[in-house]
């Protein structure tokens, strides 16, 4: 039995996926901040567009984390050895939420400081909780991996071998 | 209505004054550094789902391979 593709394709979806939830809800809807609003800060319309680039090809690369993770899935459905697991795959997801919020909150919000959690307050303590709820996820995330181990072979989309 | 037309006309592929301003701010001489940034993390994201998939498998216990060799 072998259940690293799945934790493989889990983890990269789930990095997209929480790559998704901080562009959609705190770039775009909440607009708290964007990939580059410490560098270059939203206070004209030049400035505004600029940072929008920046954000596209933040969303861009989200985007290839998805797909990747989509075909890993695929690949993995395609391996008879791959435990169809419903805990691990959706323990992989929520690691990989963990993953994406403790990188990117480490290097862009706290090394490089590109951004911070709400742009008006610098490094606040949204960019701890930020970090905070990614080791949260990644905790969870890798109990309800360990709780899938539990899961056999039988459930797998594959065709039996005739 | 100027502001109005300027707002409408305001994006990287506008030919206008505004567009021209946000292309040189794009492309800037801090073009590539800005690219860097934002793929770094991405970059330490695909290697940690690398290493997920092809990490090396634990090894076997030695006990078992020296009792193999015993038998043998």
């Amino acid at each position: 039995m072998n259940r690293r593709p799945l934790i493989a394709a889990g983890t990269i979806m789930g990095i997209g996926m929480g790559g998704f939830v901080d562009g959609i809800l705190f770039h775009q809807i909440f607009q708290i901040h964007n990939m580059l609003s410490a560098k270059i800060p939203p206070t004209s319309l030049v400035n505004v567009e600029t940072t929008m680039v920046w954000d596209g090809l933040f969303h861009a690369l989200t985007w290839v984390m998805t797909a990747i993770g989509i075909a890993m899935l695929w690949h993995a459905g395609k391996q008879r050895d791959v435990p169809w697991s419903g805990r691990t795959f959706f323990g992989s997801m929520v690691f990989g939420w963990g993953v994406f919020n403790v990188v990117e909150g480490i290097i862009d919000h706290h090394i490089l400081n590109l951004h911070h959690v709400v742009e008006r307050l610098g490094v606040s303590i949204y960019d701890y909780a930020f970090l905070g709820a990614g080791v949260l996820f990644l905790v969870l995330g890798w109990s309800i991996i360990n709780a899938g181990k539990r899961d056999d072979l039988s459930a797998h989309p594959a065709p039996a071998i005739r | 209505m100027t502001a109005l037309a300027s707002s409408a006309s305001a994006c990287p592929l506008c030919h206008t004054e505004t567009g021209d301003k946000i292309r040189a701010a794009v492309f800037g001489p801090d073009f590539w550094f800005n690219v860097g940034v934002t793929v770094l993390p991405f970059a330490i994201f695909l290697s940690i789902t690398a290493f997920i998939y092809f990490r090396v498998p634990r090894r076997e216990p030695r006990v078992a391979t020296s009792t193999r060799a015993t038998a043998q």
